[in-house]
């Protein structure tokens, strides 16, 4: 037997004391007394391509908006879209060639009906908080970087008519992008915007937008480490009957869900509007959604039975997601995209009311 | 006949009765690869809790059907790396493997001794690998390391153990 046969014959053969016996004791203790402990995320046994990886996703969900409106206090000169490509390249949300003006402007039409306002059932909407953590899913590893995106929806009074108030915030900590809170008031019956508040880097970036039936205006007002403001309009393509969101993500749609009455076969298209100050960015694009089918989803919020929907976005780039939407609550449960050995989850961890 | 056991669902897992089956059924064996990894009885049986008090809600993550002892090894190696990198380690003294039955001290002080000099990093591929059996690319996974990182490690660990033994007559 080699010399390295024996040493590792005699490591297996190390002794090794017995545990307390009251071990399992101190376990169910500590369950009963409500103790948990999250099992270690795998940040620290991440190979450099898997942060790498987390990285460029968490800039595709959010990171995109503040590192877009951080570039944009340099203005829109021709400097400045060369900065704003420069850091944004390899992203994912500046083509690869590097132009900007080749952001993809051939938006196409939407898919399917647009959703009419007047057909929304705004009497199943529900006040609350809803929690959602996204995760990034390699080979059967789940990293998650991005926590505690929280979506609120409450009544409110918006120069004194009755609105539906949608609040999104969100923060990578593990990253480290700056924390985004955009405040939007929806008219009560027809749930388009009529004004809404952004604010990103602690407030040194505000963003107001004002909607009306037909156009939509935006200032972006920037104060450190220069002053600065952008101003935008655009007349809405698209009917003053018809849904819209002024948010290039999901947020508000999650909440919005209850509304629509979904069932089997259900389809339906709207726009998504942001951007306005923005002349190389500014658009409106469809999104087209469809009930595929009903899947039974388990996420740390609970198991729920959800429509499965098949949604097509073309806000940066054409793009598949599946969304899994409560059939009961109509709540937004579960939000995927990417295939094969890459997918990113967005799962709901808790829902909370209004106190 | 040995039946193979399917998990119970996450929210059977919380029940007392079954966190106690799955303890009685995987402890031990967790704690023996904690102690090693840990080196102290104390720091072991902390990981082992850990591990056990988060389990019902970790085996929402669990994908892999009649595997689940390689899992929890798994879990249980990452919390006890966790816990040596974070430095939250029980400040215990060795009084010359005290926790252990006087029978079998003796001839084990001096490799025991040895494997604790080593550093964590070391120590911990050397556990792994060479009484765990995991292989260089599992290794590789749990740490966060190439398979190369990993063979490296293991080598320069054989190295300064028979070093320090040498060193100490053995």
């Amino acid at each position: 037997m080699t010399q390295q046969a024996d040493l590792s014959s005699a490591l297996r053969r190390l002794p090794v004391p017995e545990p307390n016996p009251e071990l399992l004791q101190r376990i169910l203790r500590s369950r009963a007394l409500g103790r948990r402990f999250t099992a270690p995320s795998g940040e620290a046994f991440l190979s450099w391509r898997w942060i790498a990886a987390a990285a460029v996703v968490a800039l595709l969900i959010g990171g995109s908006w503040g590192v877009s409106l951080y570039l944009s206090k340099l203005g829109q000169s021709d400097d400045a879209r060369d900065q704003v490509q420069e850091l944004l390249r390899g992203t994912g949300l500046w083509p690869s060639s590097g132009d900007p003006g080749r952001i993809p402007r051939d938006i196409p039409p939407p898919t399917y009906t647009l959703i009419d306002s007047r057909a929304l059932d705004t009497s199943r909407l529900i006040t609350g908080v809803w929690t959602y953590r996204t995760e990034a899913r390699t080979e059967a590893r789940a990293t998650v970087f991005n926590r505690g995106d929280r979506v609120r929806l409450a009544r409110a009074t918006y120069a004194g008519q009755s609105v539906w108030m949608v609040s999104a915030a969100g923060q990578n900590r593990a990253e480290g992008w700056t924390q985004f809170v955009d405040t939007n008031y929806l008219d009560a019956s027809s749930l388009r915007p009529l004004r809404a508040f952004w604010t990103a880097s602690k407030g040194r970036i505000r963003i107001e937008q004002s909607f009306w039936p037909d156009s939509a205006h935006e200032s972006l007002v920037w104060t450190d480490p220069k002053r600065g403001s952008l101003r935008g309009s655009m007349a809405l393509p698209f009917p003053s009957t018809v849904l819209f969101l002024n948010d290039w993500s999901t947020n508000h749609l999650a909440v919005l869900f209850p509304a629509f009455r979904l069932a089997r076969g259900w389809r339906g298209s709207l726009f998504q509007v942001s951007f306005l100050s923005r002349r190389d960015l500014s658009r409106a694009t469809p999104l087209n959604l469809r009930v595929a089918g009903r899947e039974r989803v388990t996420v740390p919020a609970g198991t729920f039975d959800c429509w499965r929907l098949e949604v097509e976005s073309h806000f940066w780039a054409p793009e598949r997601v599946r969304m899994w939407v409560s059939r009961d609550k109509g709540w937004l449960i579960k939000e995927q995209f990417g295939s094969g050995d890459y997918v990113v989850n967005r799962v709901l961890e808790n829902y909370q009311p209004l106190e | 006949m040995a039946i193979p056991v399917e998990p119970s669902p996450p929210e059977a897992i919380g029940s007392p009765d079954a966190l106690a089956e799955l303890y009685c059924r995987f402890g031990p064996g967790l704690f023996r690869l904690a102690y090693r990894l840990t080196g102290t009885k104390e720091d072991a049986e902390d990981v082992v809790h850990d591990v056990f008090v988060g389990l019902p809600e970790k085996l929402e993550s669990y994908e892999e059907r009649g595997r689940i002892d390689a899992w929890l090894r798994r879990v249980t190696a990452r919390v006890a790396l966790m816990r040596l990198r974070s430095g939250r380690r029980r400040p215990v003294i060795r009084l010359e493997n005290a926790d252990l039955p006087a029978s079998s001290r003796e001839p084990h002080i001096d490799l025991q001794a040895a494997v604790d000099a080593l550093p964590a990093k070391l120590r911990s591929v050397l556990v792994l690998k060479e009484i765990e059996g995991y292989s260089h690319a599992e290794i590789a996974d749990m740490l966060g390391i190439s398979a190369v990182t990993s063979r490296v490690r293991l080598l320069r660990a054989m190295s300064k153990l028979r070093r320090i033994l040498k060193g100490s007559g053995s």
